[in-house]
């Protein structure tokens, strides 16, 4: 992921190389480049008479010894440069599927939440179902109650859909795709999906969303990703605290021109000190079946972004995560 | 119970926090008849003075603020609460397990097909009426019972204790006569005609002893 950044890097950079015709550019056009000139030089060669090809026979000599170098560093090069090419591939691979995973085990979490959202509108269709059938066996049917019974089953069949193609959009596995997105879409389908777990959970709910937040640059489903990472781990640090008190706030602004900025407030037990700089490392973490991936997935995620994350404390109880993504050009 | 016989004035009414699964289901009590009223969530429900008014709730258990549970907590410590039928998409067995032990009618999982949910509303609206019925049979009792005197009210936990005229006559320092007289009156004013209905009256009014007797 952030290795994409070192393909830029000039191949002399990075082998020190003096052949510093040989950008580390793989376009086949670089090479042409290189070699075409030579060849022209070897034409130019044989239109020197014989006679001046004794004086300067050890010039040509040197020359091809030169040009056949050239040729074998570059293949060399080339080489290196695919295998290294491969390796950051390999590397893009693994993680994709590391954050894939880690999505997974996310929405596993959050079945139960998932299946009662989708369950929901179901149910309401089926009782409007039951209800319009039994208006209909009227002497005379009332039919414009009956006509929003129908406009009513058609928003909740809408509502239904919406949840499972969200869910299969999460569940796929996808390569990071930034687009132009609103993060406060994000956030309030983010809710959508943790919104039962929060209110079995005793937790309510506030949003202070700014409606005029720029467009952000992300992937709409690591960004996602990232969200119920926090809201989970929100709601997890508030089950010690009386139930009353339990409640999780989820802010957007513009973080300064370039970013915006999502803050997930909690009125958990805080972060201590001295788990600050551990708290986003690979398997860290303070819950007790936690695998410790979650946070340090959600890093990766917001630093290919381009964007930061990080942790504050509450000043008199909880903490707040934020992150910021950079807005769209 | 027929529910369109069901008495003037009682209400189903419907808590639930989700507008198109709560509106669904008043459409299907109101098309069946009977009249529905629905609450978003506990809050309204009880600041509605509804809980005081005759028919039974369709409750929600997972639900913002207090949940159904916490709902039905709250009106089991009421005495004339209409009878309470859970209604949940996330109920686990110690949730039902504690909904049952507070007092549930029922408990009903979403999807809820419109005949069960009628079948159990209809059997919550007959438990409402009986148990109301009780309550008021148990309040005339009460006042019958205070219109005694203190010699009547004497005499008639003698009675039930199973105590004959004489033994009460030598226990009151009076004579037979005057506890026949007592007896009459107080048989008269319990509106008792025999010794069982007193019986059972002074088990209504919880009377001490009577258990043995009984």
């Amino acid at each position: 992921m952030i290795t994409c950044s070192s393909n830029r890097t000039p191949a002399t950079q990075r082998h020190g190389s003096p052949c510093c015709l040989v950008n580390g550019d793989r376009k086949p056009s670089a090479t042409l480049a290189i070699v075409v000139p030579c060849l022209l030089l070897i034409g130019d060669a044989e239109a020197i008479t014989i006679e001046r090809l004794v004086q300067h026979g050890g010039l040509q000599i040197g020359i091809v010894a030169l040009l056949v170098l050239q040729t074998v560093l570059i293949v060399v090069l080339m080489v290196q440069n695919h295998r290294q090419r491969r390796a950051q591939d390999e590397a893009r691979r693994q993680q994709s599927e590391v954050t894939h995973a880690a999505r997974l085990v996310l929405v596993g979490e959050m079945t139960a939440s998932i299946a009662h959202e989708v369950s929901q509108p179901l149910s309401a269709i089926l009782s409007n179902a039951d209800a319009a059938e039994m208006l209909l066996c009227a002497e005379t049917p009332p039919l414009g109650e009956i006509r929003q019974i129908l406009e009513d089953i058609r928003r909740d069949d809408l509502r239904a859909n919406e949840i499972v193609r969200n869910l299969r959009r999460l569940l796929s596995k996808r390569e990071l795709r930034l687009e132009s997105i609103d993060l406060n879409e994000i956030v309030r389908t983010s809710l959508t999906l943790a919104g039962t777990d929060a209110t079995r959970r005793g937790i309510v709910l506030r949003t202070s969303l700014d409606s005029s937040l720029p467009r952000a640059c992300g992937d709409p489903v690591h960004l996602q990703q990232v969200m119920l990472n926090l809201i989970i781990n929100a709601m997890d640090a508030m089950m010690d605290v009386p139930v009353d008190e339990r409640e999780l706030e989820i802010a957007t602004r513009l973080h300064d021109g370039k970013s915006v900025e999502v803050a997930v407030i909690d009125t958990g037990g805080g972060v201590s000190t001295d788990m600050v700089p551990k708290l986003f490392d690979s398997f860290y973490s303070t819950k007790r079946d936690g695998m410790g991936l979650g946070l340090s997935i959600a890093r990766a995620i917001v630093q290919t972004h381009g964007g930061t994350i990080w942790v504050e404390n509450r000043s008199h109880r909880g903490a707040v995560f934020k992150f910021t993504v950079p807005v769209a050009a | 119970m027929d529910i369109r016989t069901a008495p003037e004035g009682y209400r189903v009414h419907v808590v639930d926090d989700d507008d198109s699964f709560r509106t669904g289901l008043t459409r299907v009590l109101n098309a069946s008849g009977l009249k529905a009223v629905g609450y978003r969530c506990a809050g309204e429900f009880l600041l509605s003075d509804a809980a005081a008014t005759p028919g039974c709730v369709v409750l929600d258990v997972c639900m913002p603020g207090p949940s159904g549970v916490e709902l039905l907590d709250a009106l089991a410590t009421r005495e004339s609460a209409p009878p309470v039928i859970f209604v949940t998409g996330c109920g686990d067995v110690a949730t039902s397990v504690h909904a049952m032990k507070a007092g549930a009618v029922d408990f009903l999982t979403k999807p809820v097909r419109a005949e069960t949910l009628l079948n159990s509303v209809r059997h919550a609206i007959t438990i409402d009426i009986e148990r109301r019925a009780a309550q008021r049979e148990n309040r005339e009792l009460r006042a019958r019972y205070a219109s005694l005197t203190e010699r009547e009210q004497a005499v008639f936990i003698g009675v039930v204790r199973g105590a004959l005229n004489k033994q009460l006559a030598v226990e009151l320092d009076t004579c037979e006569r005057t506890i026949k007289t007592h007896r009459a009156r107080m048989m008269t004013k319990l509106h008792a005609t025999s010794l069982a209905e007193l019986v059972r009256a002074a088990k209504l009014l919880g009377i001490a002893d009577v258990e043995e007797v009984v």
